[in-house]
């Protein structure tokens, strides 16, 4: 297999080659680095290439594997980091040009324990602005542009991870980091075929990362499969004593990414049919119920589930804005707020100054019935399935207000309540774009998910289509 | 929408007037000195600015309109960090 082939395949798949040493990671990270450079500037899917640090990282494990010294199943993979995650040296812009030049002196957590596993930093990756803290209208409120879907170039991504789930798809990366406050790992995973998957709040230490929503914010894996992102949990998860709201308990030895062990026929699972009305693509449906009627001959139990009538978006909406304003006052007070790329942005701080502390706290609160709303759920499943987007993947043309104009109950309660959740491809529509699935569970429960996840895959081949490749350009 | 307050619109609001009168000058929501952005909006600038205003009250609406119980606490995630030994 050539490293070019390599970069097509799996983590699972790769790396028995680069521990028998028939694949060189000096090469893999040469072929990721020219794909990046190609493929991922055509989609706008790269903030920064890093390139020197990726050689000194594949040189580094080529080495220590040659002396017997094999770190685990990402040493020597190529991987991106979406760029709101500190990189010691190398610009971390946050996708926001006022940024776009801003360095910091250490790793984050994150980056620091993919390298100590062995794994290779080839790229920062495209995002939207602030991770969309102050608002945005379009997939271009970004500085590096907006990044293109690789299944079809008119279309998005998706955000705010969008070059996580674009160079992913692509397969110009092994896998990648995103993050995600509502929807930015589990939209960009859907729209561009990718497994993504949403760990618990306070799982993965967020140490070293832009905050947006201190009590929201969650660093999760993109990868071609849900073993790959079961393996990439297992090296970022787990206690950090510098993140305050790091978990203590990570449930298991690998921070709630244990091996799966229990048997997904005894799974309970809940159908959570979204009434998404005219908005719901037919063809998003037609997978979705598709997907529940092969998870059902899977072995679980599978029956409808209902979530209560209670203000999930309107309370997410409400602590969002207030964090991000807080979180992005600098730019707000000294003007630069205006140097982005959407105009919203410029009176997002004064938008959200007319929301009262009261509110604030009632939103609080409203959480809390949210948290106890879902308890009760999962006394009666031990997981949800819903589809991930009730759309196809948005026209890059299109104003997001009109594209997202619906209700997203499983997605705003499910990030106010800290729940874990994946997204897998489920299906294709006739016109070529991905449909993905979601599945969510317990706070913890992250291997029960990935078990489901993982059977679900043995038993299509959904997650193994990739994108045409684009035409090489002329030279 | 912010408006500058007081000192004596702060005593009327905390019940206190000594706690509130003894507040640093000036109580505000901006830093002392920075022209608010709102005040460079365009018209139509202004327009969208309320209309966000109005979506954020009308969710802040809904919100207020659930029972929730007193006593609830609120999710924040909060831990207390022990002195280390």
């Amino acid at each position: 297999m050539t490293p070019d082939e390599a970069l097509d395949g799996t983590v699972a798949q790769v790396a028995p080659l680069i521990r028998s040493r028939q694949l060189s990671p000096v090469a893999l990270a040469e072929a990721s680095l020219a794909r990046l450079e190609t493929t991922g500037r055509s989609l706008n899917a790269v903030a920064t290439l890093t390139r020197e640090r990726a050689m000194e990282e594949a040189s580094t494990a080529e080495q220590e594997i040659a002396s017997g010294r094999y770190r685990g199943p990402l040493h020597g993979i190529p991987y991106g980091a979406k760029d709101l995650l500190a990189t010691k040296g190398i610009p971390t812009g946050w996708g926001a040009r006022p940024l776009k030049s801003q360095t910091f002196e250490e790793d984050a957590t994150v980056i620091r324990r993919l390298r100590e596993d062995g794994a290779v930093l080839v790229a920062k990756l495209a995002m939207i602005e602030l991770a969309g803290g102050l608002g945005y209208n379009t997939p271009a409120a970004s500085s590096s542009g907006a990044t293109s879907n690789p299944w079809d170039r008119s279309r998005w991504s998706c955000g705010s991870s969008s070059g996580s789930g674009s160079s992913t798809a692509a397969a110009l990366v092994g896998f990648a980091i995103g993050s995600e406050t509502w929807g930015s790992i589990l939209c960009p995973s859907a729209f561009d075929g990718v497994s993504g998957l949403r760990p618990t709040y306070g799982l993965v230490p967020r140490t070293g990362a832009m905050a947006l929503s201190w009590t929201m914010d969650k660093i999760g894996p993109m990868a071609r499969s849900v073993e790959d992102c079961r393996l990439v949990l297992g090296a970022i998860a787990g206690h950090d004593p510098a993140d305050p709201s790091s978990l203590m308990e990570t449930g298991g030895p690998e921070g709630g990414a244990a091996p799966p062990t229990s048997d997904a026929r005894a799974y309970r699972v809940g159908v959570v049919r979204p009434a998404f009305g005219k908005i719901y693509d037919r063809e998003v449906e037609a997978a979705f119920e598709e997907a529940v009627r092969a998870i059902s001959g899977l072995g679980p139990t599978v029956s409808d589930a209902k979530l209560p009538d209670l203000p999930f978006d309107e309370t997410a909406v409400l602590i969002i804005t207030v964090e991000g304003a807080a979180a992005f006052e600098p730019l707000i007070t000294s003007g630069r707020v205006r140097e982005l790329v959407e105009p919203g942005a410029k009176w997002a701080g004064d938008a959200a100054r007319s929301v009262s502390g009261v509110d604030y706290v009632r939103a609080m609160q409203a959480r809390r019935l949210i948290q106890q709303a879902f308890a009760e759920i999962f006394d009666k499943y031990d997981l949800l399935i819903s589809p991930t987007m009730p759309i196809l993947a948005a026209p890059l043309a299109e104003k997001l207000e009109k594209a997202f104009a619906y209700a997203d109950p499983l997605g705003s309660g499910g990030n106010l309540a800290g729940l874990p959740a994946l997204s897998v491809p489920c299906g294709f529509s006739k016109s070529g774009l991905p449909i993905g699935l979601q599945v969510v569970g317990r706070p913890l429960d992250e291997a029960r998910i990935l078990t489901l996840g993982r059977l679900y895959q043995e038993n299509t081949e959904w997650h193994r289509r990739r994108p045409p490749r684009a035409p090489a350009k002329p030279a | 929408m912010t408006r500058r307050i007081t000192r004596r619109t702060a005593a009327k609001l905390v019940l206190s007037a000594s706690a509130a009168l003894a507040l640093p000058n000036p109580i505000a929501g901006e830093p002392a000195g920075k022209a608010s952005p709102k005040a460079t909006l365009s018209a139509n600038e202004r327009k969208l600015l309320d209309k966000s205003v109005v979506q954020l009250r009308d969710a802040a609406h809904k919100i207020q309109r659930m029972k929730i119980a007193i006593g609830t606490e609120p999710a924040f995630v909060f831990r207390a960090r022990l002195p280390k030994k």
